[in-house]
């Protein structure tokens, strides 16, 4: 270029202006490419390339200072231009030679794009795709010069021909025409040498497996995804591109307003676009969504020695899924994965991270995921895009995760005297600081999926271990085997020298009960019930003897006495044989409570009487399913036919038995069948029990806690699970006692349901009855007696009988007491003494959810849907009690009243004492 | 004129053979999108988003999803979320008698 005199100002330096800089970069770019293409192979870019990182250092050397001053180049060649085009050089220049400068831009730019393609990697294939497919759409010429650029189906023959011999060429060319010489100064090419020397002994760009699921592309390329992601047009693109081209060669022909106007807009546009790709690079994740992170994944840049001592390359390296990865070169052998995630099928790296491409110990365990599985990291490691890509989403949506419900009624208790209305929906990683939130940070927060899990070993069933890991807390299985070689690897690790172990433990859909215990021993301790553990208010002064079979101590020193267990417990079912991967990983919605995210329901596997279960083939199974059942391999011929829940589900443990033509459940742990029985023909007959759940009658008790106090110690210290440190203000629970009692009844209303327009009667416990005493409030505490919805999974085979509903006040409503039906001169007459004692915040007793004969308004319970008996249904429940105090449930007169209630009533013998109200 | 059309649309044409049970719903095979109703009848569809031909490599709930630039796609083929306006290009599925399975002709 003929540089200007005079009082222009052009930036020079000792080591040349910006344009002997770019001509250097240039020249050594395109010296080390042709070093680079002798181990470079455009029939394999990535396992050429992937071959030179593990085993070829000087290589990658050279790979790198390609790499550098290919970027050099571009960033040297704009600010080239601008630094000219500010001081107004353009007329000095003959218009053929600017013209051929203003081609050499968009040569410049395919130069640097299609090496990036020759990478051939995930990202590099999807590049290839976009821009060949946005030139083709141009019209008349647009397929034409995308096949005379970038060849047919995705080979990279064509590209790899243009890029090192056309295109190079051609700017070479345009550069010895601009700058009249054919090699660039020698102190410029010496700097960018030694400059871009020193990074490329230190910085290596990677590869992109196909793993991670963020597709992307070079940094330069980005600002133009964000727009190609905005724009349903992408030739609107192209079409942009060629105008700032003819743009800038219009510079040599405006006038002098124009120019000025023109390289503003110019200047404008390179802003914004630079912002772009700030916006692409730092601010988008997967697809392209809105998810704030600093680019880490395996393409992007890694730092680190070149020639670095490393592990020798065998020869062939070791392949998983037909990508070079060298962790298996020092880690060969690793067994106890289970045949889906065996290293030889899926490598190291699928999973743990890290760097596959180096075998320097240092490199290639750097940004290793020691644990993988935990929700923060689990799109890189499970949720990788060639494995459970789709799973992780639904999970981080699930209840196990979420604790939505949890979060929103301990709000809603604690909301109105504290002022903590959260619009968002309840999270319990998102959790503030308000006297609510804070109150869950420390009492509840243990148990959620998405606690990381920080160290090697066994999920316990201790719930401070056990809340969280991810796809770990479930998925994980640590043998006899693995666990000796960890705790070898362990008291090495201490000694100072350590092998890694040889034995993984297995990752499987062995989900045994364990798993949920750590978690669903507590709150509605629905894991103790179902095996037939009560909790001890009161435990005996000393520890029970472990052998002793009426206690259970737990490992959090909770000590549990013997107690019915549940009948499909006693069947030996587990807990995922009724819950499946949809209902425990979710279905991808947000719930707001665990009855809507369950999926089945005691009818998909007991037919009501008289009817039969909903079947689906298998060749209709969804994806899912189909894996699972694959997976199980349960022994004997494959089921034909499944059970379809209500919900549309398929139940892959639901089988049809061929040879007896009856459904079976098979057991998910050793493929077991069980016989699936009908419901008993009284479930089905008469007006009087349509309303009723299964568990209404079927269950057999459930855990109780009928008071309890809240208060926060603001001297003491308390462990915040969420920010996993100490802080002052210690909430603490004081309640009990602990009672085995059946549940107490009332109503869930379901208007929208055909079948029960009037709502399903369901099982409650009292669920906070409480009196909260908020830091800084005066005056009395807080009081609220809210009942919850239970199921408390201790399903009994028979139903519980007439006079434990129609008799019995905790069934009612009213908590223990006397309960009496009294002859008077007007009539029968019910009256209740309550046992516990009345609490002075209402008037009621302790332990009650409404009044005798009477009912409550405002919030009941821990759910706006469900509410107690009103007067009158309660009246409806006690006439028929009356009938009891004289004829046994079991009378013709009883069993006949169950199908017509009314009728029977109207046909009652002068003798009978019928109740009255007032 | 097949040379002329492989030019113009710069895809080179291929099969993909899908298994005889294709699982039910939406799923990726390879280059295809695949549908299986309910009543089990098949649905293929180019795996190459209609936005800039990008190869859809996953299934997000019952909507295959475009890795660069987040379009999404029912199972019938129609666009859920943009940038892509079009829907994803039809395919035949032909049984084959050798797999049991269906032979796909799809331009990659």
């Amino acid at each position: 270029m003929s540089e200007p005199s005079g009082k222009e100002v052009i930036w020079n330096s000792p080591w040349g202006s910006l344009g002997d800089l770019a001509t250097a970069s240039f020249m050594v770019a395109a010296l080390s490419g042709a070093a680079v293409a002798v181990p470079f192979n455009p029939a394999d870019g990535y396992g050429s390339i992937a071959t030179m990182l593990l085993a070829n250092p000087a290589g990658t050397f050279f790979r790198n200072l390609h790499y550098w001053t290919g970027q050099a180049c571009l960033i040297l060649t704009v600010l080239h231009i601008w630094d000219h085009l500010k001081a107004s050089t353009e007329q000095r220049v003959r218009r053929g030679v600017w013209l051929r400068l203003s081609l050499t831009l968009p040569l410049l730019v395919f130069i640097m794009l299609s090496g990036f393609m020759l990478r051939g990697d995930a990202d590099a294939r999807q590049a290839l795709r976009i821009v060949t497919e946005a030139i083709s759409r141009v019209p008349l010429v647009g397929s034409g010069l995308a096949t005379f650029a970038f060849g047919v189906g995705g080979r990279l023959d064509v590209v790899y021909v243009q890029h090192a011999a056309t295109a190079t060429i051609l700017v070479w060319l345009f550069i010895i025409e601009h700058a009249r010489r054919v090699w660039p100064r020698l102190n410029a090419f010496l700097s960018v040498l030694l400059t871009a020397g020193v990074l490329s002994l230190f910085i290596s760009p990677g590869l992109h497996d196909g793993l991670d699921p963020i597709i992307k592309g070079p940094w330069y390329f980005l600002g133009l995804q964000e727009i190609l992601h905005w724009t349903p047009w992408p030739l609107t693109v192209v079409l942009g591109g060629a105008l700032l081209v003819a743009g800038f060669y219009g510079i040599r022909h405006l006038g002098t307003n124009g120019v000025v106007r023109m390289k503003g807009l110019l200047l404008v546009g390179l802003a914004l676009y630079l912002g772009l790709c700030g916006v692409g690079a730092l601010l988008r994740g997967q697809s392209w969504t809105w998810d704030p992170a600093w680019p880490s994944g395996p393409g992007d840049l890694k730092v680190g020695w070149v020639f670095a001592p490393a592990q020798e390359a065998p020869s062939p390296l070791p392949l998983v899924m037909g990508r070079p990865e060298g962790c298996l070169v020092c880690h060969p052998g690793v067994t106890g994965l289970g045949n889906a995630h065996r290293p030889e099928a899926i490598g190291c790296a699928s999973c743990h991270g890290g760097d596959t491409l180096s075998l320097n110990k240092a490199r290639a365990h750097a940004g290793m995921i020691l644990i993988p599985g935990n929700l923060a990291t689990a799109s890189r490691t499970c949720g990788t895009a060639e494995c459970h890509g789709s799973i992780i989403p639904r999970v981080a949506q699930s209840l196990m995760t979420t604790m939505r419900g949890v979060v929103e009624i301990n709000r809603q208790v604690f909301g109105a005297a504290a002022g903590t209305k959260e619009k968002e929906p309840g999270h319990i990683q998102k959790l503030g600081h308000s006297s609510a939130d804070t109150h869950m940070r420390q009492l509840c927060a243990s148990c959620h999926l998405g606690i990381p899990k920080t160290e090697l070993g066994p999920i316990e069933d201790d719930f401070h271990h056990g809340g969280g890991g991810g796809c770990l807390a479930c998925h994980l299985n640590r043998t006899r085997i693995a666990l000796e070689a960890l705790r070898t690897y362990q008291h090495q690790k201490l000694a100072g020298s350590a092998t890694a172990p040889k034995v993984h433990p297995s990752l499987d859909l062995q989900v045994g009960n364990g798993k949920c215990f750590g978690c669903h021993s507590r709150s509605g301790r629905i894991s103790t019930s179902y095996e037939g553990w009560h909790e001890m208010h009161e435990p005996p002064p000393a520890v029970p003897d472990p052998r002793d079979p009426r206690y259970r101590v737990l490992a959090d020193e909770r000590v549990f006495e013997r107690a019915r267990s549940d009948i499909h417990q006693q069947r030996g079912l587990e807990c995922v044989d009724c819950h499946s991967s949809t209902e425990v990983m979710g279905d991808g919605k947000a719930h707001a409570r665990k009855s809507t995210q369950v999926r089945l329901l005691c009818v998909d596997c007991h037919a009501p009487a008289g009817s039969s279960l909903s079947m689906i083939p298998a060749s209709r199974l969804d994806p899912e399913s189909r894996r699972i059942l694959a997976l199980r391999r349960w022994p004997g011929p494959a089921p034909k036919q499944f059970i379809q829940t209500r919900k549309g589900d398929a139940l892959v443990n639901g089988v049809l038995e061929e040879s007896t033509g009856k459904p079976r459940l098979m057991l998910k742990r050793d493929g077991l069948r069980k016989e699936l029985k009908p419901t008993a023909q009284v479930c089905v007959e008469g007006a009087g029990h349509a309303r009723l759940s299964c568990g209404s009658c079927h269950t057999a008790w459930a855990p109780t806690c009928t008071t309890c106090h809240t208060s926060r110690d603001e001297k003491a210290l308390a462990y915040d699970w969420i920010k996993g440190t100490e802080s002052p203000g210690k909430w603490k629970e004081q309640g009990g006692p602990f009672l085995a009692d059946p549940p107490t009844l009332g109503i869930r209303e379901t208007p929208s349901d055909p079948a029960n327009p009037r709502g399903v009667i369901e099982t409650f416990v009292p669920g906070m009855v409480l009196t909260l005493a908020l830091p800084g409030q005066s005056g009395p505490p807080l009081f609220r007696r809210l009942y919850a919805r239970i199921e408390p999974h201790t399903t009994q085979k028979g139903s519980r009988s007439c006079t434990s509903c129609h008799n019995n006040p905790v069934a009612l409503g009213y908590g223990r007491g006397d309960l009496r039906y009294e002859r008077t001169p007007r009539g029968g007459r019910w009256t209740f003494r309550p046992a516990a004692e009345v609490h002075p915040a209402d008037g009621l007793p302790a332990d009650a959810w409404i009044p005798f004969l009477g009912t409550r308004g405002g919030m009941v319970s821990t759910r706006e849907d469900v509410r107690p008996f009103t007067l009158e249904e309660q009246q409806r429940i006690l006439r028929v009690g009356a009938c009891l105090t004289c004829h046994d449930e079991r009378s013709p007169v009883m069993r006949n009243s169950v199908r017509a209630f009314d009728k029977r009533l109207a046909q009652h013998s002068p003798r009978c004492l019928m109740p009255v109200w007032n | 004129m097949a040379m002329l059309r492989r030019v113009q649309t710069r895809q080179v044409p291929s099969t993909v053979t899908l298994p005889g049970e294709v699982p039910a719903g939406l799923s990726v095979i390879g280059s295809v999108v695949v549908q299986q109703d309910a009543d089990g009848t098949i649905h293929a569809f180019s795996g190459r988003c209609t936005h800039l031909g990008c190869h859809l490599d996953r299934v997000q709930g019952d909507e295959a999803v475009c890795p660069c630039h987040g379009s999404r796609f029912r199972g019938d083929g129609a666009v859920v979320k943009g940038p892509a306006t079009r829907p994803l290009e039809a395919l035949k599925a032909e049984p084959d008698k050798a797999t049991g399975g269906w032979i796909v002709r799809v331009r990659t």
